[in-house]
């Protein structure tokens, strides 16, 4: 075994310079100007190739964002203590994944695919799902189909962008979800306005889980309108975008709701059959509403913002309770299915202010109010009376690709003397963010 | 507990905007690669002027320039074309401004031949044949049969943009066109092709021959008049109203001084 082991050692010895001098002899070894000129060639059309590949794939662009949350309320009820939540889980502070995005964009010079989903606690859900195409003449108009966000400034306005920690509770109460499925066609001449067109499905409800919310929608079409018009006065450092949007459909009630109550009627005791509006069985009621919207930017030390939107219009909650109704004075009561046609409106105005670069401080005021035609006090059902929300916060830019925010959500119902003694009050919330987006 | 929760707040506020005022304050400019050299030498010749001012310049191109600027990455961002409205109402969002625009110097963009190529004047509506790939031989332009090798640049570039919009008409550019990462990876391209064509800055045109466009050479005189068809200006884009440091530096490159570096670089100056 020794004698081998030698062995061994010896060949590799004499096999070591054989094999030098073999490649120094190939080295050295004259090459003709025709194999450099072939080698060159064979090199060109590989990155010729390589080129083709490498230009295929940047039309495939990736990006996402991930925000994590650490909310904490002083609110004893807990952090879902808001009629809008109808929760009241006694959570008091919690670290909490609030998006996880990932967005896959294929752009196609006319065309566009948009894969959106999101990795958040509760598992993947398909966010934006979605084609574009654009007329290849003068790109002014462009077509898209699929699942995307509504036609309204505040939902289109990216939760990685937006200055508040949440959208307006007009948002999430018109829009839950933000998106829908459906089609939009879009005109956009930057010299003149860009208008959207749209129809949806009314396929997704939401998360957001109102108790008496508008859930027996089995209308398949609502349809909006949107129209924007850009300003600019760039030698004043101004600009002002403007503009307004509609929503126009039905619904269609189930077959057990009867009656409809008008928003001026207080749901309480025994009510006059003649009061109320009788239904057909799956009767049409619209809702319908319109807005109008406005951002303003001004190059005013670093640089700042304000921006609102006003809502209005009809909206329906569809009732859990059995309400009597009176069908005259000789008349017993009957329990009977009622929807409550309601006006509402609503409104935010938020502002936003750069300190240099890496700083922003912003201040947002929201206000809802689900009926307007009763006072506070009139009102019998805690979920229409008007809630308001008072913001402010503070971000940090410092580091590439991270946003942190601190943010104060001061959250008020409107009073009232009446019998409503609303058990769930909104609840403050401090909210820090750490946000990545690549 | 309210107290102690807005206590907090206070804190973290105000440690968020002391912290702010230790950053150190530099120049940075990124953006075309077309106004890199140009850039490059005003920062030289500014600094040597003024002590203590530290500017950083780097390229990538019109459109990666105007991204820093959008993510405030960048205090300057050069670019050889206008901005977007898109970029605009990026920057309007993220900053609440609408940026301001700075003209800095002139250029016309050159179109770039091998010297061996008899080719030498070629006319707006040949360029965007050739360009769009249906002129494909140099024989149907009077020079010899061989096939048109075409070199533009990546889409990131404000002269890719700047040549798409204004001689393509917004068609999009021969699949056989290789897009290389550079003005001067296309000078080099053209200069090492026979059967190369190529277009860019004016100051990168060394080792090639200028062609003429409509008849017309790019020149002080034809670009400073507009008779040169292929005419364009070079911008400077900051966020806000400049200020400071920035400010010296800008109103420098305006003056006459700053000018006359655009004439030695091979650009045109704004007067």
């Amino acid at each position: 075994m020794k004698y081998l082991a030698q062995l061994a050692l010896i060949l590799m010895f004499l096999i070591m310079p054989l094999a030098a001098w073999s490649q120094e002899n190939e080295e050295t070894k004259p090459v003709s100007v025709e194999e450099v000129k072939a080698k060159t060639e064979s090199l060109g059309e590989n990155v010729a190739e390589l080129q083709t590949d490498v230009a295929g794939l940047k039309k495939i662009k990736v990006s996402g964002y991930i925000q994590i949350n650490y909310e904490k309320t002083e609110n004893a009820k807990g952090l879902f203590a808001n009629p809008y939540y109808g929760k009241d889980d006694e959570i008091q502070s919690r670290f909490r994944v609030r998006r996880s995005r990932l967005k896959v964009v294929y752009d196609g010079g006319l065309t566009e695919y948009v894969l959106q989903g999101d990795f958040s606690n509760g598992g993947f859900t398909i966010k934006d799902a979605y084609l574009e195409f654009k007329e290849p003449w003068k790109k002014l108009f462009a077509l898209k189909a699929g699942v995307f966000n509504r036609p309204m400034y505040e939902v289109e306005y990216s939760s990685s962008q937006r200055e508040s920690m949440e959208r307006s509770t007009l948002c999430r109460t018109l829009y839950p979800d933000e998106r829908d499925l459906g089609a939009m066609i879009t005109f956009h001449d930057d010299d003149l306005f860009k208008l959207q067109l749209a129809g949806f499905n009314n396929t997704f409800k939401g998360d957001i889980k109102q108790p008496e919310g508008p859930y027996f929608n089995t209308e398949p079409l609502y349809f909006m309108a949107r129209i924007t018009k850009s300003l600019d006065f760039k030698d004043l450092g101004m600009a002002l975008d403007f503009g307004a949007h509609a929503r126009f459909g039905n619904v269609e009630t189930p077959g057990d709701r009867k009656y409809v109550f008008a928003s001026n009627q207080a749901i309480t005791g025994n009510v006059k059959k003649t009061d109320l509006t009788a239904l057909d069985a799956h009767s049409k009621i619209g809702r319908n509403w319109f807005g109008v919207e406005a951002q303003f930017y001004w190059d005013f030390l670093g640089g700042m913002k304000l921006m609102g939107e006003y809502i209005m219009g009809s909206d329906l909650n569809e009732f859990n309770d059995q309400i009597n109704v009176i069908n005259g004075p000789a008349d017993t009561t009957k329990n009977v299915g009622v929807v409550r046609k309601r006006d509402f409106n609503g409104f935010y105005v938020m502002l936003v202010k750069n300190i240099g670069t890496d700083f922003q401080v912003a201040a947002k005021y929201d206000a809802f109010n689900p009926n307007t035609a009763l006072t506070s006090d009139e009102k019998t059902n805690k979920n229409e009376l008007a809630v308001n929300t008072l913001g402010f916060g503070i971000h940090n830019y410092s580091f590439t690709h991270i946003r942190l925010s601190l943010w104060y959500d001061i959250n008020k119902t409107a009073t009232t003397t009446g019998s409503l003694n609303p058990t769930s009050l909104p609840a403050n919330l401090l909210t820090f963010r750490a946000q990545v987006k690549f | 507990m309210k107290n102690k929760i807005i206590g907090l707040a206070a804190l973290v506020v105000s440690f968020l905007a002391f912290s702010g005022f230790f950053s150190e304050e530099k120049i940075t400019i990124k953006g075309s690669d077309t106004i890199v050299i140009l850039s490059q030498r005003w920062a030289e010749k500014f600094m040597s002027k003024n002590g203590g001012v530290s500017i950083q310049v780097t390229g990538g191109g019109s459109g990666t320039g105007i991204s820093a600027l959008i993510n405030g990455t960048t205090d300057i961002c050069n670019a050889s074309r206008p901005m977007k409205k898109s970029e605009i109402q990026k920057l309007k969002e993220r900053f609440g401004t609408v940026g301001v625009e700075i003209p800095c110097a002139k250029d016309g963009i050159t179109i770039y031949l091998n010297p061996s190529n008899p080719v030498s004047d070629i006319s707006v509506s040949q360029l965007k044949q050739i360009y769009t790939g249906k002129i494909t031989n140099w024989k149907q332009l009077g020079g010899k049969d061989a096939k048109i090798i075409l070199y533009s640049r990546e889409n990131n570039s404000g002269t890719y943009v700047f040549f798409k919009d204004n001689i393509l008409g917004g068609q999009d550019y021969a699949p056989s066109c290789q897009n290389l990462p550079g003005t001067a990876a296309v000078v080099n391209a053209v200069t090492k092709d026979a059967n190369g064509i190529g277009y860019g800055g004016h100051g990168y045109s060394k080792g090639v021959k200028i062609c003429k466009v409509n008849g017309i050479e790019p020149n002080k005189s034809t670009i400073g008049n507009g008779s040169y068809p292929i005419s364009r200006s070079l911008f400077m884009y900051v966020r806000n109203r400049p200020s400071g440091e920035i400010k010296k530096f800008i109103d420098w490159v305006l003056s006459a001084e700053g000018q006359k570096i655009v004439t030695d670089i091979g650009y045109f100056p704004l007067h």
